[in-house]
Parts: C-alpha cells; structure tokens; sequence
C-alpha cells in the first residue's frame, strides 16, 4: 500500500520513522507459505526426531538429561563444570548450547546444566561429532557406543 | 475506497488448494512426535495455505510490483531520505558468519561480528565528532529517547535533577517532542524565525535553570543549514543545559560539518537515511547514539570493549554502574549495523563527503528547476532537501498540493512529503538524493511544471488523479480513524465468515 506514507505526512509523526520490522514479518509469511501446514509440522518433527537422537548420544557421551518431562527439541543435559566443558568443546568445533550457569546464575539447580537442543537442520553427521567431542572432552573414550547409538 | 482490480491479486489463502506444495522439507520419521503427550500435539494441521514454491515466488513477486521502491522509480520523499540500497550492502549482511550468528555466542565466537561493532563505533565518531556511540537502539526514535534518557541521568547524578523542560522549534520532528514527554520533560517549542531558522533571541528567552536539554535538527526539516548554531549551542551551555542534535539529516553535512566538534553533547543517526540501509521495508532499523565526554559515563551496557591483546567482548552486567542500563536485547540489530558498516567502508572518507555534496547539489538543481512553477517559501541554498509549495496554485484555481502529489503518481513518480514541516502552507517537502541522474531530476521536474499547468487548464484531471495507480484515491481520514486491518476469508462474494 504505497500510499500509506502520504496518508501518515499530515499527522505530527515524521513518516521516516517507522521503527517497526516489517521486512522479518515479510520473511516469516514467505517462509510459512512456502513450507505449508504439513511442511510446518515436518519441521517441527524432523526437529524432535533429530533431539531424540541428540539425547540418546549425549547420555552415551556421559551427559544425561536433567529433568525428565517431555520436550520437543531442547533438553538441559548435565554436565559438570559446564563452563570449562562448554569452552573446550568451542576448541573443537562445536558450539554446545547454553551454558545455563552463566544464562539462569540465580538458580543453583542448573549449576551444571547444558541447554542444547536441534532443529531440522542439524545432521546425523553433527549430533555424532558433538557427543564424541563431548566424549572426549568429558574423558571418556567410547566414540563407536556412540556411532552406534546414532544408529 | 474504488479498486481497478487487474492488477491486484487474491491472498495467499485464496490462491491455496488442499494437497499443493509438498516435497520441499524432508518426511521425519513416522513416530517422531509420538513421545510426546497427546494433549500438546496438534490435532487439525495449521490454516496455513498449501502452494507449490513458483506460486509463491510469482505471488509476493507481483504484490512487491503494486508497491512503489527506489529501486523501480525516483522517490523523493523529502524528510524520509528514501536513498538507494547499494547491492554490496545486502550481500556483506549475507555472509554466513554474520547472517547465521546466534545473538547468545560467547564473545569467543562472536569476534568478527564484535570488531566490526567496534569498528562501526569508531567510524560514526569520527563522522559525527563524538567521543563514544552505542549501536543499541532499534530506530531514530528510540536512540532519542536513549540521548534524552542520558541527559536525565546526568542532570540527576549532578544534583540539576529539577531540570524538567526541554525546547525544541517549531519545524522539528515530531518525535522530539515525543521523546522528551516520554522522559517525563516538559516540552517547550520555540517558533522559527522568518528566514526558517532557529530564532536565537526566542531560545535565549526561554533558556534558564529549568533548561534541561534543546534538540535541534540541522539542517532543520526545511532543509536549511542553522547558520546561528553556535551562538545558540553557547547560549545552551551557559544556561547549564545540554544540546540534543536530531541527526536525522546528518546525510546532508557529511565531512562538512562534525555535530560533536560544534558543540552538541549527544546525537543520534538514522542509517536509513544516511548509510542507506532498507528503509522503506519497514524495519528492522537502528539509530546508534553518539555522545561527547559529559554523556559518556551514561551510554548503554553492554558496550564492546577491546582488551590489551586486541580481542573483543561486551561488557558484563554491572561492569559500569553509571550506565542508564540496556535499551534493546542484545547488541541492536546487527544485521543492520553490518550493512551500514559496508556502506561507510566503501565509501571511504572523501566517498562520504561527495555524498553530501552531491545530495546538496541536487535539492539545489530541483529548486531552481521549480521556481517560476511553484512557491519556495524560503528562497536560498539549501542541504539535501527544500520545500516547494502550491499555496499561488490553489488560490488561483483550487488544486492543493495533496491533488498535485496525487497526479504524480501517475506520471510514475512517488511524491514528495507533503504538508510537513506543519509551518509550510501547500508545502511539498522534496528531497532527490545523491544518486540521481540529471536526466532524472529534470523528468521529475517536467512532471511538476507540467502538473502545475494542468491545474490551470485542466484542473478536473488533478483533482481526481490517481488515474493509474492499482487503487484509486483512498479515504485516507476514515482509513486513519478506524483502521480495518484484518483479514478474513470470505464464503461467497461479499459474506465474510464468521468469527
């Protein structure tokens, strides 16, 4: 609608500055048109379906799940130390989530919680390569339970 | 409202038919939502519409086509600089290692990203003459009420706290005012003088120990270069107040004029406007904030620090107890920042200063090139906009401006700003930018003068224009009273569902 800047010039708002984000709102719509209904929930699934397998590699790898309810992509994992762990695993290509003890500092629970989670982006290739990292990092040296986990 | 209908189209969710578009994200496994409890999966698939992807493409291609751009016609939409987008900005804001950062990376991951932030902040103090800017704020409007919200600090932390007035002229923005009552100041305004300028004797006049802040636009929105702005910043600090400059016409004066070195303590940029980041997409925008010594202590956290060893990282929360805190998540709208980045580098020093050069040159040109056609109120040089105004043509035979811009519509043109700055009658506020051709400017030109003679001779065809556009003139009065801005599937022709 083009004319909407003329329609705002009379009022006592400059039309230059419209602080909102429409171009993101623009993307968005594309993205859900493009995808559809069912693209939506394959998203969603294929993202549920891969934190499963992260979940199953990571408990390999030594890191548990923290807390036992359902999830949909994202689970807390335990680790201690998470910071140092979290900084070693950035010197071996992977970026592991949030550490929540610098995220929540207030909440002594997740002192040594993780946050990770996948989406439907993250490969097989990608969730084998955390845990082993993890693996390692953590001490352990079990990286083929782990490809068989993936498997 | 009338519509010609070709050329608009049907909604997405009118063009959807049940079964189309599969294929483009790959099958989960079968189960994969299984684990979860029955009661949070959901049950009917989302009212989403099903389209191959050409459908797609071909649809928000053509609604694109019904809206006017810069880059498919001249667009002087004076005030609102709706500058070109050079192509290299949106291909730097596409590198994957800015574009796929996550905003919660630990600064180790995150250098790149954190230098050219630190980077940026050099280069608009340079710019601007400042001593420090933060890139925080999401919009002009709220790297104001940033500026205002640290002059409140600072008159609070030197004991001035009973400062509570803020001036401001006649022709300054409307979000001046706006930003002031939002920081709980009361707004005084201060009319121009007759040759448009600041009038220097009325700020005198009003200055005193309740002075908190003056913002001041410069150019002003007509355009005009205060002549008396150091007298007036003198004025200012003597009075124990503190000087706002509007920056939003910062791209007139690059390389020509330095706010900070002038005197003003804080000012904001529109990168929109200056370092041509998308603007008439609606946003995401920024307005990074620049400040001089007295501000500096207040700017917002984070801010990006450089350590001894050349790396970078924000500031941790309650590392500076001065600061007014955090005005936006994270680090602003980066993506933004890295397109305005790419701007000022390619442009370089002397690149920047022929931007405004240039900008100044064209306002200029058009306002010569309009002078026997249309009134210009304030008639010497002006920056990178003027206004013209229709006030002789509507005497003479009833057109206004608003029909004026209207029929330029259909000579394929966006019109100018009209009826701002409010103390303009029939004023149309025209701003060509820098990268305009001649050939261009005189078209437009052409356009006008021609207009200008229709209304004279055909005056009928003016007052009803637009005679091309995809919708004809809108009630613009009961559009901005009672906005209908939902949409709702209709069942037949005219019935729309029920709720």
């Amino acid at each position: 609608m083009f004319l909407r800047a003329l329609r705002r010039t009379p009022s006592r708002v400059k039309p230059a500055r419209s602080a909102t984000a429409r171009l993101l709102a623009l993307a968005a719509s594309i993205y859900l048109t493009t995808i559809g209904p069912h693209g939506l929930r394959d998203v969603a699934a294929l993202g549920a379906s891969r934190a499963a397998e992260l979940e199953g590699v990571l408990a390999a790898a030594g890191a548990a799940r923290m807390h036992p309810g359902p999830y949909l992509n994202e689970f807390v994992v335990r680790v201690p130390d998470a910071r140092t762990v979290h900084r070693r695993l950035i010197e071996a290509g992977v970026l592991a989530g949030l550490v929540l003890a610098d995220a929540e500092p207030d909440d002594p629970s997740l002192a040594d919680g993780l946050l990770v989670c996948a989406t439907e982006v993250t490969t097989s290739a990608e969730i084998v390569q955390f845990a082993a990292a993890l693996s390692a990092v953590l001490g352990h040296h079990d990286v083929p339970v782990i490809a068989e986990a993936v498997r | 409202m009338s519509v010609t209908g070709e050329r608009l189209q049907p909604t997405i969710f009118e063009r959807g038919r049940p079964g189309r578009g599969g294929g483009k994200i790959p099958h989960p496994p079968k189960d994969a939502l299984d684990r979860l409890p029955v009661g949070a999966r959901r049950v009917t698939p989302a009212a989403l519409p099903e389209m191959n992807e050409l459908d797609v493409v071909r649809h928000y291609v053509n609604l694109s086509q019904l809206n006017y751009a810069v880059d498919t016609g001249f667009y002087p939409l004076g005030s609102c600089t709706m500058k070109f987008n050079p192509k290299l900005n949106e291909w730097a804001a596409r590198l994957p290692g800015f574009a796929n950062l996550h905003p919660m990376a630990p600064d180790e991951v995150a250098q790149g990203t954190l230098q050219l932030l630190w980077e940026l902040e050099r280069a608009l103090a340079e710019i601007s003459g400042m001593r420090a800017v933060t890139l925080q704020p999401a919009a002009g409007a709220q790297g104001e009420l940033t500026g205002i919200l640290m002059i409140r600090e600072h008159h609070r932390a030197t004991g001035q706290g009973h400062r509570d007035e803020v001036l401001v002229p006649d022709s300054s923005h409307g979000t001046n005012p706006a930003t002031a009552s939002m920081a709980g100041y009361r707004t005084i305004t201060i009319p121009s003088a007759p040759d448009g300028g600041v009038d220097l004797d009325a700020f005198r006049a009003a200055l005193g120990p309740k002075t908190a802040a003056v913002m001041i636009t410069n150019p002003s929105t007509l355009g005009l270069f205060e002549a008396r702005i150091g007298e007036l910043l003198e004025a200012v600090h003597a009075a124990g107040a503190l000087a706002y400059m509007d920056g939003a016409n910062l791209n007139a004066i690059l390389g020509r004029f330095k706010p900070g070195e002038a005197g003003f303590d804080v000012m904001h940029f529109n990168v929109h406007k200056t370092f041509s980041t998308p603007h008439g997409g609606g946003g995401p925008g920024a307005g990074p904030v620049g400040v001089g010594e007295t501000l500096g202590p207040y700017l917002p956290s984070p801010r990006v620090l450089r350590e001894d060893d050349g790396s970078f990282r924000l500031e941790r929360p309650g590392e500076r107890s001065t600061s007014i805190g955090r005005l936006r998540s994270f680090v602003g709208n980066t993506g933004v920042l890295v397109r305005a980045y790419a701007y000022i580098r390619a442009h370089g020093g002397s690149g920047l200063c022929e931007v405004s050069d240039d900008a100044v040159l064209a306002a200029n040109y058009l306002k010569q090139r309009l002078a026997d056609a249309y009134d210009i109120p304030f008639d010497r040089p002006c920056k990178h906009e003027f206004v013209a105004s229709a006030a002789t043509i509507k005497k003479r035979t009833g057109v206004r401006t608003l029909d004026i811009a209207k029929r330029l519509i259909d000579f394929g043109y966006h019109p100018p700003t009209i009826y701002f700055p409010l103390i303009v009658e029939e004023g149309m506020l025209i701003e060509p930018t820098e990268t305009e051709s001649v050939e261009t400017l005189d078209a437009f030109a052409d356009a006008l003068i021609a207009i200008a003679g229709e209304a004279d001779t055909s005056p009928e065809v003016v007052l009803g224009a637009p005679h091309t556009a995809p919708v004809r003139r809108l009630d613009e009065a009961t559009a901005a009273r009672q906005p209908n801005l939902r949409w709702r599937p209709m069942t037949g022709a005219e019935t729309p569902c029920p709720d």
